[in-house]
């Protein structure tokens, strides 16, 4: 089919038509997928997670390495609890080497207006032709996974600093795959905070070590937890001026970052062991060396927390790439705890 | 450091802590109809801890509880046979009457140590004093290792004083924030959803008052009578079953000022201060501002219906409503002057729950061909069926004229979501574990409706009129078009 918006248009209501003989629910929002072959399957298991959920038009678009650009489309409908269609209409566009299928004209004018566009883009962020800022225009909530991207050979810095930028926008919510993963962890660590006797030994904190995780779940999880207690770079003013990439000082060959917290003192936060989360993950929070909180989280859905003589289990879930998404459509919201994250971890790294 | 550095941001997540409920008139309809699935459901959901204890006179054993347990649930969509296994296993069964004091014993004796207990009052309101009189005097409302709770179905009182009397013995041996007065219609989402759109949209509260508001009607109507229940209806009537409790919610929810934040008590303050500034309908007034309905025999889907007199269960001479319908002023700063008119009914033309906001005309009538009720500006808010709002507008039709009509700006709940609602008491029944009561009545609010409502009923009582008849499919006695008439106003067509 060629790209014409009007003739796609008018074949996707015929098909809607024919896919729906009930009454089919208004589309809620607009999901455009930018995937490459290597992230094709992530993406489809993203959207799996919306079909016959949410009515939606997705505008797939999948880099490959034919010469020419393709496109197709289809609508697939469910009857939902009270027998009406929930369908998604979907436009599956191979961006061949002519680039013509990831050109903004191909795509954009087929974003239903006035409803939400969420952009799940699962290709390079700054390397190549990266994250236009077509897309960024024209993306209420922007989907992203930096483990991903890190995977693919992205520069660490680099894709740090476009990430802060990106939280500076003001009009884009921002959502990382990888840091919805980090939050139930974040979630184990406040609840451990909630106690006490603990909350009071906070401004003694020496040092932050993660164990297991890939790096950009590490690096979030330590920013996150660095940004909270408040921990500012060893350097004055005028340093800060001159220096062109983090203030953190870098030790065990850049796997931890040495920080100052209010009271002065020197804390340390360190990743050791890349692995898969699946693999389990700990984390031990050192109190001025005197004593010592451990969490061990495993894959099983939970996550044991020892503190002294007390050992406890809280419930830790993972979310499912789907799952993600899916809250991510329906809580339409900016994660500002995620932007002063990003925007810590900018500073540090 | 006094708070958690690391809690900002994250979501909380409510999470009940384990819990034993206790159902009181386990063996009714209300148990097999909408507890236990919602107890089932909330199970599934991982509220896991969960002890259910089932006391009532029949002659069941626990056996028998398990069995009808488990046939009430076989039809639970998308459960598996092991979770229904492990829930039916979870309960168990006091057999006793509600005035023996052995049965709490032996309650106290299955009851865990540890953990919440939340006790469901699902009897004839006739019991509620000998259960809890007998929970307090078994020690079972002091908390021990877990919180202790009630929930109080309705109907709660049949007037002012008994209201205040079930308070009163309630107070002695409850606090209030272990009370929870149940009225299922605040646990529906679309009932829920009228504070969001109020106080969620920038562009409804501007206009929610006296200067821009005509008049407000709510209605709650249904096609069925008494469908057997003649015998509990006869002593309520609409006014008592309906308009004391849902209708009030629903006119609260629709009248109240924006709390100063969610917490329960802030809403409910701004609730009951509504219900407070009801202005009082003088006996001289009755006529003019209320009208009361009996269906009499018809035609109901093409059948033969019985009359509400000839239904089993009534008196043949009953003088009880089976509709009513009532024009109420706010007398606040916002709603001065503004009527609010009401109507619930059995046997009427369609199954609606409906709130329709009508604004008033714009102050310079330049388009002469307005017709003069169509052409006003409606929100209607729909609870039931089809949930979801619609906002009638004017609009110019195509062609050389300025003629305009009204079109529906429409917006269907449902549409955006193609999943089912929450069951309300499936959220209202965690909400109680949870500790959460804003979604449940409180004491004042309780009793500011009943003194308004009683008013009426002992004006009623002493006017010795009877109810007007209506026609089954009808929308009501011909006594009740004239209530919004003198304003020039009508009521929506059902």
């Amino acid at each position: 089919m060629i790209f014409d918006p009007a003739r796609i248009e008018r074949e996707l209501s015929e098909i809607m038509v024919r896919s729906s003989p009930t009454e089919a629910r208004a589309s809620l929002l607009n999901l455009v997928v930018f995937s490459t072959s290597a992230s094709k399957a992530q993406a489809d298991a993203m959207l799996d997670a919306v079909l016959g959920r949410r009515a939606a038009r997705v505008i797939h678009i999948t880099r490959t390495d034919e010469a020419e650009s393709r496109l197709s489309i289809s609508a697939r409908c469910y009857l939902d609890h009270s027998n009406r269609s929930v369908c998604l209409q979907e436009v599956v566009i191979n961006n061949g080497r002519d680039g013509i299928g990831g050109a903004v004209s191909s795509w954009a004018p087929l974003l239903i207006r006035d409803i939400p566009v969420y952009v799940v883009w699962l290709d390079t962020i700054c390397s190549g032709d990266g994250l236009s800022s077509d897309v960024v225009e024209l993306a209420d909530t922007l989907i992203y996974d930096s483990e991903a991207a890190l995977r693919n050979g992205e520069d660490n810095r680099r894709l740090v600093s476009r990430l802060a930028a990106l939280a500076r926008n003001e009009n884009l919510a921002l959502c990382d795959v990888t840091w919805r993963r980090v939050l139930p962890l974040c979630s184990v660590t406040a609840n451990c905070f909630d106690s006490p006797h603990l909350r009071q030994q906070v401004e003694s904190i020496s040092e932050v070590i993660l164990a297991g995780s890939p790096p950009a779940f590490a690096a979030l999880y330590l920013a996150w937890f660095g940004s909270r207690i408040g921990l500012r770079c060893h350097e004055d003013r005028a340093a800060r001026d001159r220096r062109t990439t983090g203030c953190a000082t870098p030790a065990e060959g850049g796997r931890a970052w040495e920080l100052r917290a209010a009271a002065g003192h020197t804390v340390r936060l360190s990743h050791r062991q890349h692995g898969a989360i699946e693999n389990g993950v700990l984390v031990t929070v050192l109190f001025g060396g005197k004593s010592e909180l451990r969490i061990r989280a495993s894959s099983g859905g939970c996550a044991e927390v020892e503190s002294g003589e007390d050992l406890s289990t809280q419930i830790l879930q993972y979310p499912s790439d789907g799952d993600i998404l899916l809250g991510e459509i329906d809580g339409m919201r900016r994660d500002h705890i995620y932007t002063e994250t990003v925007r810590s971890l900018d500073t540090f790294m | 450091m006094d708070h958690n550095p690391f809690r900002e941001g994250l979501s909380h997540t409510r999470r009940a802590d384990p819990v034993t409920v206790v159902i009181f008139g386990v063996t009714g309809d209300l148990t097999r109809r909408k507890l236990l699935p919602a107890l089932f459901a909330l199970y599934r959901k991982g509220v896991s801890r969960l002890g259910v204890i089932g006391f009532a006179r029949r002659d069941w054993q626990t056996e028998g509880l398990r069995q009808r347990a488990g046939e009430i649930l076989r039809d639970a969509p998308d459960a598996t046979d092991e979770q229904r296994a492990a829930f039916v296993n979870q309960l168990s069964y006091v057999r006793s009457t509600f005035d023996e004091t052995a049965g709490y014993r032996e309650l106290a004796r299955q009851l865990p140590k540890d953990g919440d207990r939340l006790f469901y009052l699902s009897t004839p309101p006739e019991s509620y004093e000998a259960i809890i009189r007998n929970l307090g005097e078994a020690g079972l409302n002091r908390p021990g290792g877990g919180s202790i709770r009630v929930v109080v179905e309705k109907p709660f009182g049949r007037d002012l004083e008994s209201a205040r009397r079930l308070n009163r013995l309630l107070a002695d041996y409850f606090d209030e924030q272990q009370i929870y007065r149940i009225d299922h219609y605040l646990g529906k989402e679309t009932v829920q959803n009228i504070m969001l759109l109020r106080f969620g949209n920038g562009i409804f509260e501007p206009l929610w008052n006296h200067r821009y508001v005509e008049h407000i009607q709510i209605t709650v109507s249904e096609r069925l009578g008494v469908e057997g229940r003649g015998n509990y209806y006869d002593s309520a009537g609409a006014l008592r079953d309906m308009v004391q409790n849902h209708m009030f919610q629903l006119l609260s929810l629709t009248a109240m000022e924006p709390p100063i934040d969610l917490q329960a008590d802030s809403i409910r303050d701004e609730k009951v201060k509504v219900v407070r500034a009801i202005g009082p309908i003088a006996p001289s007034e009755l006529d003019t501002h209320t009208c009361r309905g009996q269906y009499s025999s018809g035609y109901s889907d093409g059948t033969a219906v019985p009359g509400y007199m000839q239904e089993d269960g009534v008196p043949p001479d009953s003088r009880t409503e089976t509709f009513v319908a009532i024009k109420l002023f706010v007398n606040n700063w916002r709603w001065s002057g503004v009527p609010f008119y009401l109507r619930t009914g059995k046997r009427l033309r369609r199954k609606v729950s409906e709130i329709a906001v009508t604004f008033r005309t714009p102050p310079l009538e330049l388009y002469s061909n307005r017709h003069p009720t169509m052409t006003r500006n409606t929100l209607i808010i729909r609870i039931q069926p089809e949930e979801g709002i619609t906002l009638t507008v004017n609009t110019k039709i195509p062609g050389y004229t300025t003629d305009m009509r009204p079109v529906n700006v429409d917006f269907a709940y449902g549409s955006a979501f193609g999943e089912s609602t929450l069951e309300a008491y499936e959220r209202l029944l965690f909400d109680a574990l949870v500790g959460d009561s804003t979604l449940y009545t409180r004491r004042d609010e309780i009793e500011a409706s009943w003194r308004f409502i009683t008013q009426l009923l002992e004006g009623w009582q002493n006017s010795q009129s009877r109810p007007q008849l209506y026609e089954p499919g009808s929308s009501g006695p011909h006594g009740a078009r004239a209530l919004p008439g003198g304003a020039g106003h009508r009521w929506r067509k059902l």
